[in-house]
């Protein structure tokens, strides 16, 4: 039989929820030290269950379990912070948020810094000026903390860095070579908006287009040919003209 | 399962099974009881189940269980048209109806949002939704979604449908229960009935 863990006062987040048998509910938390956990939450749904309104997502949680083997039991829960109070846009962003970490972090491999990417973009999603920057940065920044960083430094053949004025030819898993002549295309990119990505400013809409084009590609690459069922909702949406 | 119960009576116990609720242990005891004590009971369950099972799907108009093809609510001329209360669930719809507080008419969307279950608007029947509302019998909706996360995103959703339409969207107030104490009310919820107060007159 496999150890028994015990673990006490985590922080963590809500990214899923599931209804399991009666009256419970299996919750997939991200948290801080223990990277994805899934726990059994024993009489969530029942109408007068302690935790209702705390166990959602967008909640910064405090919470213990134990466990052996795959799922654990839930075992206290209390609310550390007041909701990010999400609208629209930020809710769908924040669930784009979730999908993404559900379906690249390995359950039981504890990553830290895809917690603090995590929370830090929910607060600036809750800042409430746009989606797409918060949303391209957690993308960056949560490869990186998967170890699947992005070059953005230099060129791949030469080590030459990166210059402003430049187009670049990005190769996926190695990084940017440059373009002999201007050309455009799905894989070339403009130097200014590699380190704009790179330093985190993408404030004119050009940049972040950009960003969301290499982000994109590379996303694919780690997420395989599942589609992102989020991303399918959202272009559905979009598609019937519904401004969030 | 027990080896000496007949087939029959194991195909009843395991059929008994898929109620909320039912386990093994319920399942045995509803099947003697029906079998045992209340064989009449038993014979109106089966036809009921048997003409419910074949004959009741959704309402055209709001997508509530029913065997018409308009449901009573629908079809009702009491009722005021120009309201409309979107809620989860059939059961929701009748905890409104409970209230007697409310003489509008409803749509049913069978559940919530969940992007990551991949559960959208096509999956809740906003085309249905979108319909009635360009209808222009409708000037208010009122959204009675859950108050979850995916409640409240639902709610953005149709609010923004509504808007389309130039139909006026309101939420229901979330906030403190009735006999209900400040102290024992989540900081949430206390939180959610502070931002909503309103003005005594």
């Amino acid at each position: 039989m496999s150890q028994r863990e015990a673990v006490q006062l985590e922080s963590g987040y809500v990214l899923h929820h599931r209804a399991y048998q009666n009256t419970s509910r299996i919750i997939d938390f991200l948290t801080e030290n223990h990277g994805l956990v899934s726990l059994v939450a024993q009489g969530a749904r029942r109408p007068k269950a302690a935790h209702r309104a705390v166990l959602q997502p967008f909640v910064p949680l405090v919470f213990s379990w134990v466990r052996r083997g795959e799922l654990g039991k839930l075992t206290h829960l209390e609310s550390q912070a007041q909701a990010f109070d999400f609208a629209g846009k930020q809710l769908m962003a924040g669930f784009y948020l979730n999908e993404l970490l559900l379906r690249l972090l390995a359950r039981g491999d504890p990553n830290p810094e895809a917690f603090s990417c995590y929370s830090r973009c929910l607060t600036e999603l809750a800042v409430g000026r746009g989606v797409e920057r918060p949303l391209r940065l957690f993308e960056f920044q949560l490869l990186k903390a998967l170890g699947y960083a992005l070059n953005l430094d230099h060129e791949v053949d030469n080590g030459l860095s990166i210059q402003p004025e430049t187009y670049y030819f990005f190769e996926l898993e190695r990084g940017p070579v440059v373009c002999q002549e201007r050309t455009e295309g799905a894989d070339v990119f403009f130097g200014r908006d590699l380190i704009a990505l790179r330093e985190g400013i993408l404030d004119d809409k050009k940049s972040l287009e950009a960003a969301k084009r290499l982000l994109q590609r590379a996303l694919r690459l780690y997420l395989g040919e599942r589609p992102l069922r989020t991303r399918m909702v959202l272009s559905e949406l979009f598609g019937r003209g519904l401004e969030l | 399962m027990a080896e000496n119960y007949s087939p029959l009576l194991k195909q009843l116990i395991r059929a008994l099974q898929c109620l909320p609720g039912v386990g093994q242990k319920s399942a045995q005891r509803m099947t003697f009881d029906l079998l045992g004590e209340d064989r009449m009971g038993a014979k109106r369950l089966a036809e009921a189940l048997e003409n419910a099972a074949t004959r009741v799907t959704y309402c055209k108009d709001c997508r509530m269980l029913t065997e018409d093809q308009i449901c009573q609510l629908c079809s009702s001329e009491r009722r005021d048209s120009s309201l409309l209360c979107v809620v989860e669930t059939p059961a929701d719809v009748l905890a409104v109806e409970q209230t007697g507080a409310y003489s509008g008419k409803y749509f049913v969307l069978m559940g919530h949002i969940s992007p990551i279950d991949g559960i959208g608007p096509g999956e809740l029947g906003l085309d249905l939704l979108e319909e009635r509302l360009a209808g222009g019998v409708i000037t208010e909706v009122i959204l009675a979604t859950g108050v979850t996360v995916e409640g409240d995103a639902t709610a953005h959703i149709i609010a923004s449908m509504a808007k389309k339409e130039n139909i006026q969207a309101s939420r229901i107030a979330y906030g403190v229960p009735m006999g209900g104490e400040l102290e024992f009310v989540d900081s949430g919820t206390l939180a959610r009935a502070l931002a909503g107060r309103r003005e005594m007159d």
